[in-house]
């Protein structure tokens, strides 16, 4: 069942995405063959390229930054509509469980905003002009080869999982926000204010307490310039302290995004109200 | 096991006012029960709570054994007063929707009801008049082979000569020994298919009858019986 709801979660936000992404990419061609093409022309030519240049460009940022607002208000929008509002009686009256619900909503929700991440990174790249970017291949590959692949898939997870908690902030504010029958929209805008500022905190509280070993090495690092001298990379030696700051950022952001979803599924099952 | 629809003291409260009030209820397999009171008396809120759209404040309500939720919903089929129709599907999407997610559904039934209500089913939802959505609504929960129907208003929106049809559809379209419960305010027009009644009076059970036996007893239609029973509340 939870891939049937995922289905049609899919396909219902889809109709946003992908006319995107293609208009997206399709301008960022557009600019650079303006941008890169050289020939001999006269005055005129010369004008018109600047003028289509620069709205190909200004049409390339404003659908980048359309984009990320879009990837931000399906996740909105997606709950508080298909769930909160009258389709709810459709979806609610599914023989699916809560749990399944918001699940597929959250997954679809981080495919999108990893997606749109994704189709922006290669958009970009597609602007750098081609012996720029072996170079820049070479200098990012050097810094890399410190770490491990661990500490990529560690640094992938923990990615992941704050796009999740950021989602699942939001559900979790819309959800109760909505126990109460006047002022849901502001009341849900207070909640999630005040569900961030939740998980800022733990964040700030935590996080000092156990980085401090890592902050005592990046010191004595510094003071000694001993890594400076035997490494290409100057942090290669504390690589380890990263990955043991990088695991305990994972498991907070883990035990956060939990507790948020727990309480969204006990929300929509026990307090449901719709209009 | 006779009995579809069995509720104990079933109390919902917003705030202190009491939507429903201990109602207590039986309700048997193979009967077409109309739930009348006016506005308010607590109609909708029943249906809901037996859809688990809203959780009840104390008592209980058993569908076919079941409380509900995902066993009970996978044998009731819900007609909301709303409309819950999204806005980017067509009606052929819905009815796939629909297909996928009950194993009871019958794409076909679902055909032929819309050709013979001349709705065409390569249109968007969004684009449907309100009493279009209406009957494609009915359509969906028609199209079932559930154990027990619930319909809120299924007739208040339509114009009286889909009206018929529509009663007609929900006689045609269930089994016997399936149950529908419907509740309206247009008692004169569905009478004539009722086998019980259950007057709800702010939010209490007012009255419980079979049809037969109001005409007998009181030797009156049903929406007369109404009209007496909720004098105070007409002017």
């Amino acid at each position: 069942m939870l891939r049937k709801l995922m289905k049609y979660e899919f396909k219902a936000t889809a109709r946003w995405f992908f006319p995107l992404y293609i208009a997206i990419v399709l301008f960022a061609l557009i600019s650079r063959t303006l941008i890169s093409t050289q020939s001999v022309e006269n005055d005129i030519i010369k004008n018109l390229r600047g003028i289509l240049t620069t709205i190909s460009i200004l049409a390339y940022v404003l659908l980048f930054v359309g984009t990320m607002v879009i990837s931000l208000v399906v996740v909105v929008q997606r709950f508080y509509k298909s769930l909160l509002g009258n389709e709810g009686y459709l979806m609610f009256t599914l023989p699916v469980k809560t749990w399944q619900h918001t699940t597929s909503k959250l997954l679809i929700a981080m495919l999108w905003n990893v997606l749109s991440a994704l189709i922006g990174f290669c958009s970009i790249i597609l602007f750098i002009p081609s012996g720029e970017m072996s170079k820049m291949i070479n200098e990012l590959s050097e810094i890399m080869g410190v770490f491990n692949a661990s500490f990529f898939i560690l640094g992938g997870l923990i990615l992941l999982i704050n796009i999740a908690r950021t989602i699942i902030e939001i559900y979790a504010a819309i959800s109760l926000g909505h126990i109460f029958n006047k002022h849901r929209i502001i009341l849900s805008f207070a909640f999630y204010i005040g569900i961030n500022t939740i998980s800022q905190v733990v964040y700030m509280l935590i996080l000092p307490f156990v980085s401090s070993p890592f902050v005592k090495v990046i010191s004595e690092d510094i003071s000694f310039g001993v890594s400076i001298e035997h490494n290409s990379f100057p942090f290669a030696n504390m690589v380890p302290q990263l990955m043991t700051l990088s695991v305990i950022i994972l498991v907070i952001s883990i035990i956060l995004s939990a507790g948020y979803y727990i309480a969204t599924n006990y929300l929509l099952k026990t307090k449901l109200n719709l209009e | 096991m006779r009995q579809i629809l069995e509720c104990k003291n079933l109390t919902k409260s917003f705030g202190s006012v009491k939507a429903l009030d201990s109602v207590n209820l039986n309700i048997e397999r193979g009967r077409i029960v109309g739930l009348l009171g006016p506005n308010g008396s607590g109609k909708s809120t029943f249906l809901k709570i037996c859809n688990e759209l809203l959780t009840p404040s104390s008592g209980e309500v058993r569908i076919g054994g079941f409380k509900p939720g995902l066993e009970s919903k996978k044998i009731v089929s819900y007609l909301p007063e709303k409309s819950y129709l999204n806005d980017w599907m067509r009606v052929s999407e819905i009815i796939g929707f629909f297909k996928d997610f009950y194993s009871d559904f019958s794409e076909k039934k679902a055909y032929d009801m819309l050709k013979s209500l001349n709705i065409d089913a390569n249109c968007k939802l969004k684009t449907l008049s309100k009493g279009t959505k209406e009957k494609v609504q009915l359509i969906l929960v028609m199209s079932r082979r559930a154990e027990l129907y619930l319909l809120d208003e299924p007739i208040g929106g339509v114009d009286p000569a889909a009206r018929d049809y529509i009663l007609d559809t929900i006689l045609k379209n269930y089994s016997e020994d399936a149950t529908i419960i419907l509740s309206t305010h247009l008692i004169a027009d569905i009478e004539k298919i009722l086998d019980d009644i259950v007057f709800l009076k702010n939010g209490q059970v007012a009255l419980t009858k079979s049809v037969d036996d109001i005409r007998d007893e009181y030797g009156k239609s049903v929406d007369a019986l109404f009209r007496e029973v909720f004098r105070c509340y007409e002017n």
